[in-house]
């Protein structure tokens, strides 16, 4: 009988092997079926002015859904914005003001096409494992933005926008930041929400212990106070440009609950909805924020966020029409998907940037030559065309287009030049060549790992041996950040908000602690030189001496941008993204 | 499974019956179910794939038309044409070659897991089955806690002690395959102890070693040597798994469990890149149960004894 239960299982697990993607698929795309995606309709009154609706979507949602290879979504005129709203001189520092009520701006155009109500599916890889907003956990990409709100937002092109902030105001020595808050904003228990909120959010997410990703920026903020209640004053030891990526990614908190042992009591803020239900692996609902102050928003009444097991799932889940929305596909499936008649592509300005680590205090890549040997010998083109399905750019510098930190004259300082390479390697002292290893990991992002394929296979050729270590995230994280490999294939973040922000928040940067452990006296003098001032036009400068001074270090290497891509169906109106992965779902309407 | 509770009066098939017309019956039993095995069409069928595969993994440098890691620039996921037999992958490397190449991990790794498992799991199945008392209750109760865990787990749990790589995926399914091995031969040697035979060499002055190694052994191969293909079989599989999920070969070394997994994302552009992988672990399996089906059948003492 021993024999027997070994051979049926043999023979099962065969099957189950050989035809286990077909099936996935399969089961993806018969499994939800029956569940209408919109059910739950109340109010759909048939209006006469459905018919001017197809035209209104322009003013809701910025059609980016052309995915043009060279400029990532109309962005190039999105780094204007950025300054203009950031303001250039330090005294006279009223908010945008002209947009004060930038949601009210945008509405009137499509006020009488939006459809109030209805549920909205978002699709979402993983479960919510943690319930912390100021770490922000992949997981927790789909409601953060819906359940804590910021003081401003930005909006798909990164302009600031005033959302529980009214105002702000530069003190005259550049070093302090006054906050002007909304009045009678209440949390979703009722309670009105003042300066002192905002304060302790900011000083809470300085504390370690909390883990939160924008610690960084928050460290700089030395001192906060309150003047009165809906009166906020940042002080700085010395100009900080980036506040204002601050203020957009500081989500206000409530001090009462959030360090509650238990999760459900934590998820209370100001935001447009509400967590109302959780069930383990299968799908979180929230609902309308009825206490929400803007009373015209959100349009939506529900949201469900849904659990899968793996993006190809997801995919077929969202043609179809289970899933509205899905972020995070891999670019091969947003490749395939952009052409079904049901679904647009939204592109956002690239926030994430691919490149190589090497670590420059240990041999061999300690040796500068080296290291400009391997920058030589990467062949981006060929990365952006079969890791990328060509939806990139290939860049030897650290900012996308889209930034002014972007120097055209310097995307091709390095180029794809196996003969120099080789030179250098020798010139190095590895006439006869080495062997290195190179660490990524398959299970956190496949990219990474085709990459390190791409870039091993090219190292060969000219005497590099490259030992391919594919390790697990659980693995891979500490590594990294530990800088415990020679060269690793990596994506470091906030390349679209303002420099300083991703020089100081991206570990890769970091001098002496950063992932690679590069540290001189120079680099560290040149970027506090780009951060003494607020005017743009007088960091441009200082930055470019940077980024050649970088390019030509070598240690951290920028490949290309990583395109992102929200994909939903046609349906799916006003949706935006805040400059982070985060989906703002506050303007969602459902169009059908 | 039907021939395992099949009535011993049946008739024993053709094949049989033509093995007895035309061969010389071999003195061994032994022997004869060899015979007996490659005279079956299953078996026969079980071997040959068996043996071409071992053909191809050995002549793979002369097989391989490219070095399986050789990507080829802007020939990324071609269908199977001219220059690409079977197509190429996302990076442009020849699948052909890969799965030349890929064949050597599949039966390296099930040769290495049987090997040590049974070197281990048969040993301590005679000893526990021999002895008996506190050697056996050891014995068994260390299996019994290895086979609380499924095999894949266990795999999983080694590989991730070891480090992954396709030397550490072999060893941890041998780990797997021991417990298996080890209660086989216990439960033969518990049954054959107790014969006349044992009786009568022990009478004669056999010391336990002599026993064991030239009465007991012997005459448990029968359902060994089933097992080992069987569990062959189930170490490719294993292996195919641990490499889908990242622990056995290494990148950019094609494994075929490996290539199945990198071509899961290109699966409705580029249905071969994933095809041409399962298709070949398939004919390794189907290979190897066929011939542990023949060898079952050919040993089957009922069968032995009717010829």
């Amino acid at each position: 009988m021993e024999l027997v239960r070994h051979r049926r299982l043999s023979r099962r697990a065969v099957i189950q092997l050989s035809l286990g993607g077909v099936a996935a698929s399969l089961l993806g795309a018969c499994g939800p079926g029956p569940a209408p995606a919109a059910p739950a309709k109340p109010a759909e009154p048939a209006k006469p002015a459905e018919a001017a609706k197809p035209a209104a979507p322009t003013a809701t949602q910025p059609v980016a859904a052309a995915i043009k290879p060279g400029e990532s979504g109309g962005a190039a005129t999105a780094a204007k914005p950025t300054e203009a709203a950031k303001p250039a001189a330090p005294a006279a520092t009223q908010a945008p003001a002209a947009s004060a009520k930038p949601a009210e701006a945008a509405k009137p155009a499509a006020a009488g096409a939006v459809k109030k109500g209805g549920k909205l599916i978002v699709g979402h890889v993983g479960d919510t494992s943690n319930f912390e907003p100021f770490i922000q956990h992949p997981t927790t990409f789909p409601f953060l933005e819906q359940i804590w709100d910021t003081p401003i937002r930005y909006d798909n092109e990164i302009k600031s926008l005033p959302s529980l902030a009214e105002s702000w105001q530069l003190g005259q020595d550049g070093k302090s930041l006054t906050i002007k808050l909304r009045q009678g904003v209440k949390f979703s228990t009722g309670r009105e929400f003042t300066a002192d909120d905002l304060n302790f959010s900011v000083e809470r997410a300085k504390d370690p212990k909390v883990g939160a990703l924008f610690r960084p920026q928050a460290d700089l903020v030395t001192r906060t106070e309150a003047s009165d209640k809906y009166t906020a004053i940042w002080r700085f030891n010395s100009p900080f440009p980036g506040a204002f990526d601050l203020l957009a990614r500081q989500f206000v908190v409530d001090k009462d609950v959030i360090n509650d042992t238990d999760w459900k009591k934590k998820l209370i803020g100001t935001g447009p909805f509400v967590w109302t239900d959780w069930q383990p692996g299968e799908r979180s609902v929230l609902k309308k924020n009825a206490n929400f102050w803007d009373k015209d928003l959100p349009h939506l009444d529900e949201i469900e966020i849904k659990s899968f097991g793996d993006a190809s799932a997801m995919a077929a889940s969202l043609e179809a029409g289970a899933v509205d929305i899905v972020a995070r596909l891999p670019t091969q499936e947003v490749a395939r998907l952009k052409d079904n008649p049901n679904i647009k592509v939204f592109q956002t300005p690239v926030r994430v940037m691919y490149d190589l680590l090497l670590q420059s205090q240990k041999p061999p890549f300690d040796n500068k030559l080296l290291r400009q040997a391997v920058n030589w010998a990467v062949d981006r083109e060929r990365f952006v065309r079969t890791v990328l399905a060509g939806l990139s750019v290939p860049t030897s510098q650290p900012f996308p287009a889209h930034s002014w930190a972007h120097f055209s004259e310097l995307d091709k300082a390095y180029t794809f030049n196996l003969e120099k390479a080789k030179e250098l390697v020798a010139k190095a002292g590895y006439p006869n060549g080495l062997e290195i290893t190179c660490m990524t990991a398959t299970a956190r992002q496949k990219e990474l790992a085709q990459l390190a394929q791409i870039v091993a296979a090219d190292l060969e050729k000219i005497g590099v041996r490259v030992k391919i270590e594919d390790v697990e995230p659980a693995v891979f994280d500490p590594r990294h950040l530990g800088g415990d490999f020679q060269m690793a294939t990596h994506a470091y973040g906030r390349a679209n908000l303002d420099p300083s922000t991703m020089f100081r928040g991206a570990a890769a940067w970091h001098a002496g602690t950063g992932m690679t452990k590069f540290d001189t006296p120079e680099y560290r003098k040149l970027m506090e030189d780009a951060e003494s001032s607020y005017d743009t036009n007088e960091r441009k400068p200082k930055y470019k001496k940077l980024i050649e001074y970088i390019q030509d270090e070598s240690f951290v290497i920028p490949l290309a941008p990583n395109p992102e891509f929200y994909v939903m169906r046609k349906r799916v109106q006003g949706f935006s993204s805040d400059g982070e992965a985060n989906m703002s779902m506050r303007g969602v309407w459902l169009d059908g | 499974m039907a021939d395992m509770t099949a009535p011993a009066s049946v008739a024993a098939p053709s094949f049989v019956n033509r093995a007895r017309a035309t061969w010389k019956r071999p003195r061994n039993p032994l022997g004869l179910s060899m015979v007996l095995t490659l005279r079956n069409p299953m078996g026969a069928f079980g071997l040959g794939i068996l043996l071409m595969l071992v053909l191809v993994a050995v002549l793979a440098p002369l097989l391989a038309p490219y070095h399986p890691n050789v990507q080829h620039d802007r020939l990324e996921l071609q269908p199977p044409n001219a220059q690409f037999l079977l197509g190429t992958d996302e990076l442009g490397r020849d699948i052909f070659s890969r799965i030349i190449w890929g064949s050597r991990v599949s039966l390296l790794v099930g040769i290495v897991a049987v090997v040590i498992g049974a070197g281990v799991g048969i040993p301590t199945g005679l000893m526990a089955g021999f002895f008996g008392g506190w050697i056996d209750a050891v014995i068994m109760r260390l299996w019994d806690a290895l086979l609380a865990f499924p095999g894949i787990l266990t795999g999983i749990a080694v590989v991730t002690v070891l480090g992954p790589g396709a030397i550490n995926a072999a060893i941890a399914l041998a780990i797997v395959n021991i417990p298996e091995f080890s209660r086989l031969t216990r439960a033969c040697v518990l049954r054959e102890r107790e014969r006349d035979y044992v009786l009568a060499s022990r009478c004669v002055g056999a010391r336990d070693t002599r026993i064991i190694a030239m009465h007991l052994f012997p005459n448990c191969l029968a359902p060994i040597l089933v097992q080992l293909s069987l569990s062959m079989g189930f170490a490719v599989l294993l292996e195919a798994a641990l490499s889908f999920i990242g622990l056995g070969q290494q990148a950019p070394d094609p494994s075929w469990g490996s290539m199945l997994n990198d071509s899961r994302a290109y699966l409705r552009q580029a249905p071969w890149f994933g095809i041409f992988p399962g298709v070949a672990l398939a004919a390794l399996l189907v290979g190897l149960n066929y011939l542990s089906d023949a060898l079952r059948q050919a040993l089957d003492p009922r069968r032995i004894n009717a010829a």
